[in-house]
């Protein structure tokens, strides 16, 4: 600003601060509208004030946005449709898997020895049963091999054959009717037969 | 869980034509906006640092056009910062070189509004240029010139917020530091037309 003193341009930012008033300020605006270069030097400080203003704006946001972003840390964002199908397909696929692995652990924490028992048990079955002709048998094979445990238990009693086949098959009957006492007795009795026996006969069932 | 309620249009640009409330105002425009308008850079091309970068640019933006009265209410806040944000991203993804992944098409109406905000947008670069300018001055300057002119503090109220002994010594800085501001930035010829739409907008 040639024409324009140190005193002049204080002046002109008293006036662009609005702290210019009455008279005093009157004569400063017919000053200005007289002198192009005087107006020209309050336009650049107004830009400059402008400019100042868009800078402290932009620091406002700035710290603003940072504490936004902390709050705004986890965008929810929308989702497509073929997102959602292959999500809601992983959420049940996760619950079958759930279910398999709860159940499978359920049965490998609740295994005991009476469940393996009631699992795997199946009645004995003579040897001689798939031919079906019966020829030689015992009245006590008989009714073994018809599922007669009732009858052979009574023929027991009433003492028909001893050998070792009837007491080893009256001693499953006794198992098959819940008369654990009677059938241990009977498994004993064909071991020590067995031990006395140079020939031993379901001595591997027996125990 | 906090449920934020989202301000009216007319509650917003009431609060940051006055000044009153600014910073609820700012804040109500990134719990409203901020998700998904970040979408929309995110789903084209830009990360999540250039959407809060895009956003918090839009932003200073909108608020400017605010206060210079530019925001004249014809569209929603949050159509105008929609257009705002594309457009914004687009400049961008020009300046870089690159081509969108994919065109967007878009409603009528909202190409007007983008018209629109365009042309307000249009010296984007230069406006950043601005206020890096600001931005290299000494601190206390900043400081000043920022209490001064933009939180419309006096002089009395900056002596306290300051180190200075009395109104006269920071009056004196003041000074001293807009006539260096206004060398600084007018030594620019190519920020000369942006310094004139600060002005006038």
């Amino acid at each position: 600003m040639d024409n324009s003193t140190q005193g002049m341009s204080e002046k002109l930012v008293m006036y662009l601060d609005g702290e210019l008033a009455g008279q005093e300020k009157a004569d400063f605006e017919k000053q200005l509208e007289a002198n192009p270069g005087l107006q020209e030097e309050l336009n650049r400080l107004q830009q400059t004030r402008s400019a100042v203003q868009y800078f402290g704006l932009q620091q406002k946001v700035a710290g603003i946005h940072q504490q936004m972003m902390l709050e705004l840390a986890t965008p929810v964002f929308p989702i497509s449709r073929g997102k959602k199908i292959l999500r809601y397909s992983m959420a049940a696929a996760a619950a079958v898997i759930l279910l398999v692995g709860s159940w499978l652990a359920y049965s490998f924490f609740s295994l005991s020895p009476d469940k393996v028992f009631a699992s795997g048990y199946h009645t004995y079955e003579l040897s001689n049963m798939r031919s079906g002709d019966g020829a030689g048998s015992t009245v006590i094979e008989k009714a073994f091999e018809g599922k007669q445990f009732d009858e052979v238990l009574k023929l027991y009693r009433e003492g028909s054959g001893m050998g070792n086949r009837d007491r080893f098959l009256t001693a499953i009957a006794a198992l098959e009717k819940n008369n654990d006492p009677l059938a241990i007795r009977l498994f004993k009795e064909q071991l020590e037969s067995n031990r006395l026996s140079p020939k031993p006969v379901y001595n591997d069932e027996s125990e | 869980m906090e449920v934020v309620r989202n301000l009216p249009d007319e509650e917003i640009i009431s609060g940051l034509k006055t000044g009153k409330g600014m910073e609820d105002m700012i804040r109500s425009l990134y719990r409203g906006y901020f998700e998904s308008l970040s979408w929309y850079v995110m789903n084209n091309s830009g990360s999540r640092q250039d959407a809060e970068d895009i956003f918090q640019e839009v932003v200073v933006s909108f608020i400017d056009l605010v206060q210079k009265g530019k925001f004249r209410g014809e569209s929603s806040i949050k159509t105008f910062l929609y257009s705002m944000n594309r457009h914004t991203w687009l400049n961008e993804l020009k300046r870089r070189g690159r081509a969108l992944a994919r065109e967007e098409k878009y409603e009528r109406g909202q190409e007007r509004v983008e018209m629109d905000t365009s042309h307000q947008m249009a010296d984007r670069e230069e406006k950043a240029a601005i206020a890096s300018l600001v931005a290299a001055l000494g601190d206390t300057c900043k400081k000043i010139l920022t209490l001064f002119y933009y939180e419309n503090l006096s002089m009395r109220e900056i002596v306290e917020a300051t180190d200075y002994e009395n109104e006269q010594v920071v009056r004196n800085k003041k000074y001293k530091c807009l006539k260096q501001l206004e060398q600084m930035l007018h030594e620019k010829p190519a920020l000369k037309e942006s310094l004139k739409n600060l002005l006038h907008g």
